[in-house]
């Protein structure tokens, strides 16, 4: 196997306080170049968080308290300061869910995309225009060089999203983390910004980590998925897998209650009760409390995800003969 | 829930005829300029039309879904139903009388017609208990005579949307966003209402709450006899939820048919590329063919059909003419020319 783009080893996070609480526990996960990795769950499950330790975006009371981050053969969470500034931005960027809080609405989006540029590349203002303008032509914009000009406000929220994608990819960076990058758009611009992303993985062999809550969008635009629940992993495979014959109880609930066309369904299956909260987890496996195929043994024992048939692996006693 | 109950609950309207009509309604705002830098800067008045000549019937204890793109005067047409402000042309009919609720001049429809909002983060006051929140219509309009009756009624009212009484007593901040959800659902009930306007009543909760406040928000209905607008950007919860379906653009329903029909065979071709694009969970490693372009902004309209820039059908009677609502054979409308022509 070649060496993973982004490795995840055993990563916690923890709240620190004076009984810290572990707000991440234990994440394993891998992703390959050219390769789309879907991060799913519901609020507080852990997804942003995820995504903020690749990042080292996490301030305090948070903090990593154990495993690794290897990005592409190089340990990133031990490194200095200095070094993941220049990693940050440039080799893994980022592209938040919000456009209008992630850019300045005092520089035109030229200035935004030239300062990044010539931040990471070795480029003059005439050269990181021209690569500005390039960028947004990149990521579908119209009439590219007259929009340098603009403000964020003069776009619209869909071409919004596409400035913040190409600041992102201003470092010609070889991991993208998306942070719910669809949830304030509308779905016939949804289904255009998961197109765009989708393409720039496959053309620039570039990783991403999609992190939503959207199982159509993970379904869409995935080729592995993970599940989290309470901050850990209850389920990670191929999208096929996981999302046409989930092993999880957690992820067969969550896909059951998602409404489709033309079920019409008098009632829609739902998980009773709701996600443990960080301080309040149950001794064994956190899904215990609303599982409806709960066991003695999954009360006091926690589960580890462990690889089950087509490279899924599922932290669940169930098949595991307990 | 209790049955001995459920009679005085229910709202006693004929089931033939329609409890809301809404009659070519507009609104307009006005966003022009201040009127100096109109005349120094020689620029015209800038009128918005939210909503253009929107016209439907809802029947009683039934569920009328809306969909369509941000601006495209979803939220403004449930403002104005809602009384939070008038239109600027046509009339909203409810049990066949006209009202305008915004001008507060008819508590009894005041009282029948209540809105669930989008955010329940921002529409329940964050210095007022649940009690005083969900208790609050009760006393305005004399449903409880005491304190301690609309205690009481909050109380039950609790237990229906799935909490307990105890927690009339917290704040807002102390629940999560499903749990406010049901708060706010409690509180448009609290006035008994007939028709409960949802203005993207889940679209700010997670999957597997709003499974739970979408099978609340049914029950209710059974119960309470309740007539529902239901609107939501989400095509699927819309399927799941409504007897008919409208779709709206720019300002205008350019298609009305009951849920069924809507989603096997759409007409209009803006239904029809809205439909394709909702990601599910059947197109797995198929990004759907995106949709092309972005709705119009509503301060410079195209002509003639608003959706011509991005519809595949256009030809010039689409750009120079606006199609006018046809009937379809199967109940239900379509303002488009290519259909009205047989083109598709």
């Amino acid at each position: 196997m070649t060496t993973p783009l982004l490795d995840i080893r055993n990563l916690s996070v923890e709240l620190a306080r004076v009984s810290p609480l572990k707000v991440l526990d234990g994440i394993n996960l891998h992703l390959s170049p050219g390769e789309i990795l879907g991060v799913v769950g519901e609020s507080g499950a852990g997804k942003s968080v995820t995504g903020a330790a690749v990042m080292r975006l996490m301030t305090k009371p948070l903090r990593q308290s154990g495993g690794e981050i290897w990005f592409d053969g190089t340990r990133i969470d031990t490194l200095s300061e200095e070094k993941m500034q220049r990693l940050r931005g440039k080799d893994i960027a980022m592209v938040f869910q919000d456009p209008l809080t992630a850019l300045n609405p005092v520089f035109t989006v030229g200035q935004q995309l030239i300062q990044t540029i010539r931040q990471h590349l070795p480029l003059d203002q005439a050269a990181a225009r021209a690569r500005a303008a390039d960028l947004l032509r990149e990521v579908g914009i119209p009439s590219a060089e007259e929009r340098l000009e603009n403000y964020p406000h003069e776009f619209s929220g869909g071409m919004r999203q596409r400035v913040v994608i190409a600041l992102a990819l201003a470092g010609e960076p070889r991991l993208i983390i998306a942070d719910e990058p669809t949830t304030a758009l509308d779905v016939s611009i949804q289904a255009q910004i998961i197109a765009l992303l989708v393409d720039l993985a496959r053309t620039r062999g570039m990783g991403v980590v999609l992190i939503t809550h959207d199982m159509g969008v993970i379904a869409e635009a995935c080729d592995r998925v993970a599940v989290l629940y309470a901050g850990r992993l209850a389920e990670v495979g191929p999208v096929r897998d996981v999302l046409t014959a989930p092993r999880h109880p957690y992820s067969r609930g969550l896909i059951a209650s998602i409404p489709r066309i033309g079920a019409r369904l008098k009632e829609l299956p739902q998980i009773p009760g709701t996600m443990p909260r960080v301080d309040a987890l149950p001794p064994g496996c956190a899904f215990a409390p609303r599982c409806p195929f709960v066991m003695e043994h999954c009360k006091t024992h926690r589960p580890d995800a462990t690889p089950r048939a087509g490279g899924v692996q599922v932290a669940c006693w169930l098949e595991e003969g307990h | 829930m209790t049955t001995t109950t459920a009679p005085e609950k229910r709202a006693e309207h004929p089931t033939d005829q329609p409890l809301v009509r809404v009659d070519k309604l507009s609104r307009r705002f006005d966003v022009s300029p201040h009127w100096i830098t109109r005349t120094l800067y020689r620029q015209p008045r800038r009128i918005v039309r939210a909503l253009d000549d929107v016209s439907f019937a809802i029947q009683p204890r039934r569920t009328l879904g809306l969909v369509g793109e941000s601006g495209c005067g979803k939220s403004t047409l449930a403002r104005c139903l809602a009384g939070l402000m008038s239109p600027s042309g046509g009339v909203m009919r409810y049990a066949d009388k006209p009202v305008d609720l915004a001008k507060r001049n008819d508590p009894k429809v005041r009282r029948a017609v209540q809105m669930v909002f989008q955010d329940p983060y921002a529409s329940l006051n964050p210095r007022w208990s649940v009690e005083e929140s969900v208790g609050d219509p009760m006393l305005a309009f004399g449903l409880a005579k005491s304190r301690a009756e609309m205690r009481e009624k909050v109380g039950e009212l609790m237990v229906e949307v799935g909490l307990s009484p105890r927690d009339a007593q917290k704040y807002p901040h102390q629940f999560s966003g499903g749990q406010r959800q049901r708060i706010a659902v409690a509180r448009a009930l609290a006035s008994r209402p007939e028709f409960l306007i949802c203005d993207e009543p889940t679209s700010a909760l997670d999957v597997s709450v709003q499974a739970a406040v979408l099978n609340l928000m049914r029950r209710l209905q059974d119960e309470y006899g309740l007539t529902y607008l239901f609107i939501s950007h989400n095509l699927t919860v819309v399927d799941h939820m409504s007897d008919d379906v409208g779709v709206m653009y720019l300002g205008r329903l350019v298609e009305l048919q009951p849920t069924e029909a809507l989603f096997d065979t759409p007409r209009h071709p803006y239904t029809q590329l809205l439909i394709q694009t909702v990601p599910s969970l059947e197109t797995i490693g198929r990004a759907s063919a995106p949709l092309k372009g972005e709705v119009p902004s509503p301060l410079n309209p195209p002509s003639g059909c608003a959706f011509n820039p991005r519809c595949p059908f256009a030809n010039e009677r689409c750009r120079a003419e606006r199609p006018e609502a046809t009937a379809l054979p199967g109940g239900g409308m379509v303002a488009c020319h290519a259909v009205e022509e047989g083109r598709i």
